[in-house]
């Protein structure tokens, strides 16, 4: 068996410090889960697919920071740039299709309850806060800034050698994503207006060439820009340089085709809308069209 | 189905979920390390295998943990570069200035990497310490080192005290949102 796959089944790591928020985050959300649909079964808010998709987000920050990918991102450039992929392009967006804060506010114990609803309903600082962060154009930017500041050598080598640097990284890689999709999902709390898809359709494109720059500029290199991978042992059959290439057309590739996908999902529900727009217009057409029944005077005899 | 057989079944469904997770939690191990750390060896010739060596945390502190991952390899006929996962992988640490006795540690082997050996201790002086890897396996003995200086552990423990900070800041929140609206019916009361 190849060196990487016996690698990749190797035992996870119990990594405390991420499998208690999650656990957390898990129990929150199950206990609202379970009180909105006591209520009513029907409702839209805590439905099936969307528990699919917060557990699947759950699950998938669970793969990225305690499953062997995780060690094998501190020997090869390829596993770091697939761990980062999983916090930002899978755990994010599922996370939001979720309906974290509706159905996670449920799960909280009353006075909890009140007290966060008070404080993202009210005119708080925390409110304001994060009004300010996630208008689309900040969370854009804040989410580029991170994402591609992380991509420095310098920083990336950081990283890689100190332990905290590392989770910094990894916890501002998912907190500025989860920023990012915030828009992009339409996610509750809602604090500002819904933007139009098209307007998501261009958000969500206009991150494409800044990563596909990045990853061209890294899977091209003729040197290797992250010489901490030159400190590690070659187990797994590539060079330093065969790793880096394989590394920058992951982010390259996976990150755009994630853009792109989402994009034709958009375009998607736009036609599909504009078709049930036509199919309303019609029907209200038909309906002027039909002949209105004219009472009929009868002459008397 | 009757409903007292629903109820059982729906039981039986959490049960085994409850079980799965139980049974998926033994599938971890406890971290030794999550890789990473400070390059002090990087493939250099010992015996018949080749060494790699990292510290964390970087610089070493006195009155802290301090860990070292080594990487034994072995290089066969066809260039090919192979872990040695059987080996014993010892670590002496002596303080230059001999102020201290040396520490010996032995290195565990990494269940979640094949030829990787984790060690944990502690340092009880500053200045410049030797660190020697001792390698002794089916192929032979080898043994590699390097230099580090050790710093000065340092008093204030920040990340208690950021703990502190964010719990009390997490608190004045919870009491100013749970006290703003008994602020806002005061006034209303005076009216009245």
């Amino acid at each position: 068996m190849h060196p990487m796959v016996t690698a990749l089944f190797a035992p996870w790591e119990l990594r405390w410090e991420v499998l208690i928020p999650l656990l957390v985050f898990g129990t929150i959300y199950a206990t609202g889960w379970t009180r909105l649909r006591r209520q009513s079964r029907r409702q839209q808010v805590a439905s099936k697919w969307r528990l699919a998709m917060y557990y699947i987000g759950v699950g998938s920050l669970a793969v990225a920071l305690m499953s062997p990918i995780d060690w094998l991102g501190s020997q090869l450039l390829t596993m770091h740039m697939i761990q980062h992929k999983i916090l930002v392009m899978v755990a994010a967006p599922l996370i939001w299709l979720g309906n974290p804060y509706p159905v996670g506010v449920w799960g909280l114990p009353r006075p909890v309850r009140n007290a966060v609803t008070l404080a993202i309903a009210g005119d708080t600082w925390l409110r304001r806060g994060l009004a300010a962060i996630s208008q689309p154009a900040v969370a854009w930017l804040i989410f580029t800034f991170i994402y591609l500041g992380w991509h420095d050598s310098s920083l990336y080598d950081l990283a890689l050698r100190s332990e905290w640097v590392h989770n910094l990284e990894h916890l501002t890689f998912f907190l500025g994503a989860m920023l990012f999709w915030w828009p992009v999902v339409n996610g509750a709390p809602r604090l500002h207006k819904s933007l139009p898809y098209w307007v998501r359709i261009l958000y969500v494109l206009a991150f494409v060439p800044p990563n596909a720059i990045a990853g061209f500029a890294i899977a091209n290199s003729t040197e290797v820009i992250y010489t901490y991978y030159n400190s590690v042992p070659r187990l797994y059959g590539m060079t330093a340089l065969e790793d880096q290439m394989i590394g920058g057309a992951i982010m390259w590739v996976w990150s755009s085709e994630m853009m792109i996908d989402v994009a034709v999902i958009m375009l998607g529900v736009i036609s599909h809308q504009e078709k049930k727009r036509k199919q309303k217009q019609q029907l209200a057409a038909g309906a002027l069209a039909l002949p209105h029944p004219q009472p009929q005077i009868k002459a008397a005899g | 189905m009757t409903i007292f057989a629903l109820e059982q079944w729906r039981r039986m469904q959490r049960l085994m979920l409850l079980c799965s997770l139980a049974l998926s939690l033994l599938w971890l191990q406890p971290a030794l390390a999550h890789g990473g750390g400070a390059p002090q060896i990087t493939d250099a010739p010992a015996g018949p295998y080749h060494l790699f060596a990292w510290s964390s945390p970087d610089p070493w502190r006195t009155g802290g943990a301090v860990h070292l991952t080594v990487a034994v390899t072995m290089v066969d006929a066809a260039g090919q570069t192979t872990p040695v996962s059987d080996a014993t992988v010892t670590v002496v640490l002596t303080a230059e200035s001999q102020l201290a006795s040396p520490v010996q540690l032995t290195a565990a082997p990494n269940p979640t990497a094949a030829g990787f050996y984790e060690a944990d201790g502690e340092l009880p002086a500053t200045g410049a310490w030797r660190v020697e890897v001792l390698v002794s396996g089916a192929a032979g003995v080898g043994r590699g080192s390097f230099t580090t200086t050790v710093q000065p552990g340092s008093s204030f423990q920040w990340l208690i005290w950021a703990g502190v900070g964010i719990g009390v800041l997490a608190l004045l929140g919870f009491l100013a949102v749970r006290l703003r609206p008994l602020h806002a019916k005061a006034p209303h009361a005076q009216r009245a």
